[in-house]
């Protein structure tokens, strides 16, 4: 049996893991708040642009854009994969990483070559043991900059598909549904696919006069919207690292706190038992004499 | 009756209210907009955004984007906006 000082030493150190997990927690509390309320801040301009975006196309009729064609290639197949540079958040890297996986593998039987362009350095790190082949990873991200990284990665893509560089661009990350719940997402961003409802009501799509052209606007939307879903996803991915990581603390903290209470028990029981000993030892020793 | 105005960034909603007469500057040249203007998109380029509401104005600098106009509200979709003093 573990001797008294052993235990106190043990509940001494779990304490200090529960001071850290503690305070992570509460530093992953306060950048969910921001992260959350950045993700919801972009939110009326995405919707709105989307809004017009699908006027625009319904009302333009025939609508051509490189971004809508599909490319001169059928093999290559561009993952971007936004994981977070850090761990200690759950299963948030490990669950998207998981899935992407497997949409990868399911893309390589069907004959694709795939490539991946990581984000945060968790989802690089897991496919590099695992015969994957990667652009260098975009890492040590900063959220005041998803801004710039937003902005870099669309012009990257657009001009990757420019080139014909890939026959299609999946973006795999975590969407944000609520603070104990993060999915993983595997959506198709590149040739852009244009969500247009058949609505036919003539009030709704007919009318708009366009200043410059219908086409033109769409050169100007096309991109817009790309650069608008990735800095959601972005937003998104923060947001959910945050959260895993606050439910991972907070368990992390409750089972801390209940290790200290067990081993306290046994402390005492044994501290108990050896003063026990001691008064049998003394009263033993008068009744010999 | 008065327009519905608002100016949304990618970060936030800059400006909701309401206004009597707005200008913009549009890629082929400035345009007004009063009540029951026609529907319209527009693309916009970096310049002054300026409502009229009664006797006086706000104005705000904005980067490009565009504007979507209906018969009562206008909305403008930019890369950035501030608050400017009216010239």
């Amino acid at each position: 049996m573990a001797s008294l000082s052993d235990i106190r030493r043990r509940i001494g150190s779990v304490k200090n893991t529960r001071q850290i997990t503690r305070a992570m927690k509460l530093v992953a509390g306060a950048k969910l708040k921001r992260a959350t309320d950045a993700a919801l801040a972009a939110k009326p301009y995405q919707e709105a642009l989307s809004t017009v975006l699908e006027r625009v196309v319904q009302s333009a009729g025939d609508v051509s854009h490189p971004l809508l064609e599909v490319p001169k290639n059928d093999t290559d197949v561009l993952v971007v994969l936004m994981t977070s540079d850090r761990g200690l958040c759950g299963g948030f890297n490990g669950q998207l990483n998981r899935a992407t996986l497997v949409k990868i593998k399911e893309l390589e039987a069907a004959g694709k070559k795939v490539t991946v362009l990581g984000y945060g350095k968790k989802g690089p790190a897991f496919l590099k043991s695992r015969a994957v082949t990667m652009l260098d990873p975009v890492i040590d991200l900063n959220p005041a900059e998803y801004g710039d990284l937003a902005d870099a990665l669309a012009n990257r893509l657009v001009e990757m598909m420019g080139e014909d560089a890939f026959s299609a661009c999946y973006l795999a990350f975590n969407e944000y549904k609520s603070v104990m719940n993060q999915v993983p997402q595997f959506r198709q961003i590149l040739p852009m696919k244009l969500e247009v409802e058949d609505n036919t009501e003539g009030t709704a799509s007919g009318g708009y006069s366009y200043e410059p052209s219908g086409n033109e606007i769409l050169g100007d939307l096309l991109p817009k919207a790309l650069r608008t879903r990735l800095l959601q996803a972005f937003l998104e991915s923060q947001a959910g690292e945050q959260a895993s990581r606050m439910t991972a603390m907070d368990s992390a903290t409750r089972n801390a706190s209940e290790l200290i209470d067990d081993l306290t028990l046994v402390y005492n029981r044994a501290r108990q038992a050896a003063i026990t000993k001691e008064l049998i030892e003394i009263v033993s020793g008068a009744e010999a004499l | 009756m008065a327009l519905r105005v608002e100016i949304v960034t990618p970060t936030q909603i800059a400006f909701t209210g309401e206004a009597d007469q707005v200008q913009a500057p549009g890629q082929l040249g400035e345009f007004g907009v009063l009540p029951k203007h026609e529907l319209m998109v527009a693309l916009t380029q970096p310049g002054i955004v300026t409502l009229h509401t009664g006797g006086s104005q706000q104005a705000f600098k904005v980067g490009t984007g565009f504007a979507e106009v209906g018969g009562d509200h206008v909305t403008l979709l930019v890369d950035s906006c501030e608050a400017t003093s009216v010239h």
